[in-house]
């Protein structure tokens, strides 16, 4: 199952500006590589303070954010990365589920608009589910008849 | 009746994340989860604010994983 994900992690601030670069390139290049995914954004935003002073000692990190789509079997991959990566110090992974409606919405809606079965599934799941409730209207239908005739 | 009423009444608070139709709230957005927390950094409860529960739920989750990333404080002081 494909869906998409936001993760965000913060490296630590004593290495030098090139080394946290490369740091979150080299994160990047792992969620190609192992967790096959497809990165939709990299926006890093550099040396940040923190709002709070971390167990650590730090009070300011290197933050950077990726959105990216991958199989939901295969992010916990990612997960494990960042534990054994002592220079990231917190980070964050989670669903962005409103993408991905928006994202079924506009398939359904260009479905229906041409016409077309561009990735069958949903759009077949969908029509069976609208001819299922259809024929149960119609069962109810006939049923009440039935009972108003007696 | 409603004369009576309306000596009492307030005017009724109302969701401002229904009124623009919110599906999701972003945790990186800072400048909007700082109108609901108050100076020391807690959560503003619903009453308060008038958040609908759907859209109260949604502001609390981005409030936590703002506070876990550090965006946000836990308290203040």
């Amino acid at each position: 199952m494909i869906r998409i994900y936001e993760t965000m992690f913060i490296v630590s601030p004593r290495l030098d500006e090139e080394s946290r670069n490369s740091m979150a390139e080299k994160v990047r290049d792992y969620i190609v590589e192992r967790v096959s995914g497809t990165i939709e954004k990299f926006d890093r935003w550099g040396i940040r303070k923190l709002a709070y002073r971390v167990t650590k000692g730090f009070s300011e990190g290197d933050y950077t954010v990726i959105q990216f789509k991958a199989d939901s079997e295969s992010v916990d991959i990612l997960e494990k990365f960042y534990g054994i990566t002592p220079e990231v110090f917190r980070w964050q992974t989670f669903r962005r589920e409103d993408l991905e409606k928006a994202e079924k919405k506009a398939l359904l809606k260009k479905g229906t608009s041409e016409e077309e079965l561009p990735e069958g599934q949903t759009e077949v799941k969908a029509v069976e589910s609208a001819v299922v409730e259809v024929s149960e209207a119609v069962v109810e239908k006939t049923t009440e008849t039935v009972a108003t005739e007696e | 009746m409603v004369r009576d009423n309306r000596r009492r009444m307030r005017s009724k608070k109302k969701c401002r994340l229904c009124g623009s139709k919110t599906t999701y709230i972003d945790y990186k957005n800072l400048s909007l989860l700082r109108e609901y927390v108050t100076e020391k950094g807690k959560i503003i409860p619903k009453r308060i604010t008038g958040n609908c529960a759907k859209h109260q739920r949604m502001v609390k989750e981005a409030i936590q994983r703002a506070r876990f990333m550090a965006l946000l404080p836990y308290t203040k002081e």
